[in-house]
């Protein structure tokens, strides 16, 4: 392989310095292990956000089977100062999919590390593998007829637990908010060594999946949304399977009824008697995982006038706006929240209510049913339709759960959105005391104008709303240092501080959450 | 073939393109040219398209450039196949050839199944059609190369009004565009086959000359699409 050119490389290695990297790589994993030509590494390469393919190219794709070959990995890149990507299952469509978040970084692809390690019926946990995907899961325990059940995003049979979690998503059941569902990490450190956080540090403990703090710092937020080490096994907890379960939608005509959805929802939220995440999504989103295409009522250019959307709302019976929930636990439970829900919408005197019976079979209110019940669906992938194009960039700040505020947020995101001739095609999904607001920002990659224009509306909605105090939770790769800012200058020396001890060489996902001692000269 | 993987290829819904005329849908391709006998050794060439008429088109340029090999899938974004693509794209050591024309939310899905089998990509393209004019945006490797420039030359004489993009991952400041002339007055229904016959010709170097014997199609498929060649 002395003749061996790459024909891309990481930031600042020669081919010479990179053919030893990579043959040293070989020698740990296996010559099937360590992807370099061009065909393999291509479909790591698809991009959905408003680049060009190429700033997103990897030089290579590795994976791993052992914590002990993640170990050998990383010694390799100080070595040799190779940049790592670590993906799970690669599956985090429209933040940034499989691509590494720079051109040249290699991949550490962990889709081989898939074992689900226990899964605890009477505890009500599972300790996984990062490659193990929500429908493996779900089938394990469908398998072995477990009274548990899962909680995971919309594109949920080929996600998986521990990259959704580390990237601090969420799902639509009482347990949507994974990562204070999260209960021990493993992680491999840039040095190489092996952390296991909480009680996953005591000799013979059995706890580590019972008990999140442990003793000291806890230090497990530090590794989400991150580059300080590679989790390569992850605990969570599952919720006991409800004896009873009701989901329902309340369909709302105007896009102003916003303000009196969130603010009769917000104390039942607060006080429990709706549990779970709530999602209240708009007409757009709605016919987008309904399989409605834009093309079905106008071939006109820029954003999608008011009037064809209350015509798909004629037509569909959809709402301005949907509102999906559920209720858990016994009948009699259930019954005494059914009444209390339905009594604080009709006191609203708007809304109409559509119970699972009404629905039956419909989309979208069957696959919203099954997410906020844990079976898994791949409906919501309906959205790249909508616009076609496979541009697709999620917009998601944080709003807190006041409607005057999501009306106010709401607002800007559309006039900014229509400014650039692309669609509001959102949802709110609720917590007790805030909302993310997530705007699917569709576009079409194939015209070079189109994907200009959805670069500069995604800059313009981030300029936009952080001089209202707004910003985003989670965001494009594309976008992570320009987020970054937005979230003060102590708080990046402080992550440029701790990458600095932990990964002096820098050779972790650089760039990610924007934390790169190379680019970074704040401190 | 490997007796897993041809066991794997019989749980698909697979129809010759011929046989899709029987189902309807597609009523021109029994008389297509995808008759012409293959070499029994060559391996199956599956075609992966939703049932629409880009898909119809694209079939058609297929099914010049690979002959009776070519088989036919229809997909959307349902479990079964996901279950059954899965099932493929683990089964056996003989490998099996994937083109495709889908709409955005299908591809998706594909192509990323095959990222995670560790499938061979040579082609991803993205298409749109629209008011006469159609876009195309291509990522390659270089040995779609030829297709590409084939596929532009094809266009070109049929003077339809384009622009294709070629992006390379080894290029990062540029790429190649051809958008010429638009000689106007003409029909925009062929890129469909064109991006078949394209895709087919990359395993099928003995591939039939291209001819437009496709009826036309009054005006071309419009939408949004996505293409792609893989290796499974």
């Amino acid at each position: 392989m002395a003749d061996e050119n790459f024909d891309v490389l990481p930031r600042g290695l020669t081919q010479d310095e990179f053919r030893q990297a990579v043959e040293k790589f070989r020698a740990l994993l296996g010559e099937e292990n360590v992807l370099v030509d061009s065909e393999h590494l291509l479909p790591y390469n698809k991009i959905m956000m408003s680049a060009s393919n190429a700033e997103h190219a990897p030089s290579a794709a590795l994976t791993a089977t052992t914590v002990e070959q993640v170990q050998g990995i990383v010694r390799i890149c100080n070595e040799h100062k190779v940049p790592i990507w670590p993906i799970s299952t690669g599956r985090n469509f429209g933040y940034g999919s499989a691509a590494p978040g720079q051109r040249g970084q290699v991949i550490l692809d962990l889709k081989k590390m898939n074992r689900i390690l226990k899964v605890d019926p009477e505890m009500c946990y599972a300790l996984v593998e990062p490659g193990v995907t929500y429908q493996q899961l779900y089938d394990y325990i469908e398998e072995n007829d477990l009274p548990l059940m899962l909680s995971f995003p919309a594109p949920s049979a080929i996600a998986g637990p521990v990259g959704n979690t580390m990237d601090r998503g969420v799902g639509y059941t009482p347990y949507g908010e994974h990562f204070m569902m999260q209960c021990g990490m493993e992680v491999v450190l840039p040095s190489g060594e092996v952390y296991r956080t909480g009680m996953g540090g005591v000799q013979g403990s059995n706890t580590w999946q019972i008990f999140k703090w442990g003793f000291g710092p806890t230090l497990d937020g530090m590794f989400t949304q991150a580059n300080y080490g590679i989790v390569t096994k992850m605990g969570f907890w599952l919720m006991p399977k409800p004896p009873a379960y009701k989901p329902f939608e309340v369909i709302f005509d105007s896009e102003e009824d916003i303000v009196e959805i969130v603010d009769v929802l917000r104390p039942l939220r607060i006080t429990g008697t709706i549990p779970n995440a709530v999602v209240i999504a708009n007409v757009l989103w709605e016919a987008g995982s309904a399989q409605v295409r834009r093309s079905d009522y106008t071939t006109e250019p820029g954003h999608t006038p008011d009037h064809v959307l209350r015509r798909i709302q004629e037509d569909t019976g959809m709402g301005a706006w949907n509102l999906y929930a559920a209720l858990y636990g016994t009948e009699e439970q259930v019954d005494v929240n059914w009444k209390i829900v339905t009594d604080a919408f009709s006191r609203l005197g708007k809304g109409r209510i559509v119970t699972q019976e009404e629905a039956g079979d419909t989309q979208p209110f069957k696959y919203r049913a099954e997410l906020m019940s844990g079976v898994p669906n791949l409906q919501e992938f309906g959205l790249y339709n909508w616009r076609g194009g496979g541009g697709s960039m999620w917009f998601a700040p944080v709003s807190e759960a006041r409607g005057s505020e999501c009306r106010k947020q709401a607002r800007m995101a559309k006039e900014i959105l229509h400014k650039h001739g692309l669609d509001y095609v959102a949802e709110f999904i609720v917590g007790p005391r805030d909302m993310h607001h997530v705007i699917d920002v569709l576009f079409n990659r194939a015209n070079p104008e189109e994907s200009q224009r959805a670069d500069a509306c995604f800059n313009e909605l981030l300029d936009e709303f952080e001089k209202e105090g707004y910003a985003v939770y989670r965001v494009a790769t594309r976008f992570q240092e320009r987020v970054a800012r937005s979230y003060g200058q102590v708080k990046r020396d402080l992550e440029h501080s701790i990458k600095r001890a932990l990964d002096p060489n820098n050779i972790l996902a650089p760039g990610r959450s924007g934390i790169d001692l190379d680019a970074y000269d704040g401190a | 073939m490997e007796i897993n993987r041809r066991l794997v290829l019989k749980g698909f819904a697979l129809g010759s393109v011929a046989g899709w005329a029987a189902h309807g849908s597609i009523d021109w391709l029994a008389a297509s040219p995808g008759e012409r006998s293959a070499p029994s050794s060559a391996p199956p060439l599956l075609a992966f398209v939703n049932d629409d008429a880009a898909g119809s088109m694209f079939l058609h340029g297929a099914a010049i450039a690979s002959g009776a090999r070519l088989q036919a899938e229809r997909v959307d974004t349902g479990f079964a196949f996901l279950t059954r693509f899965e099932r493929l794209l683990s089964a056996g050591s003989r490998p099996t050839r994937i083109i495709g024309l889908l709409d955005n939310a299908s591809a998706t899905l594909a192509v990323d199944l095959a990222r995670a089998h560790g499938a061979r990509v040579q082609w991803l393209g993205l298409h749109t059609s629209e008011a006469g004019f159609t876009r195309h945006r291509v990522f390659d490797t270089d040995r779609s190369a030829g297709s590409l420039v084939d596929l532009a030359r094809r266009l070109e004489v049929d003077g339809t009004a384009f622009e294709l993009i070629e992006e390379r991952r080894s290029r990062i400041a540029s790429s190649t565009r051809w958008a010429p002339p638009h000689r106007g007055g003409r029909s925009t229904a062929d890129w469909a086959s064109g991006v078949g016959y394209a895709l087919a010709s990359l395993v099928a170097p003995l591939a039939a000359p291209w001819t437009r014997a496709a009826p036309r199609v009054e005006p071309g498929p419009s939408g949004s699409f996505a293409s792609f060649s893989i290796t499974a």
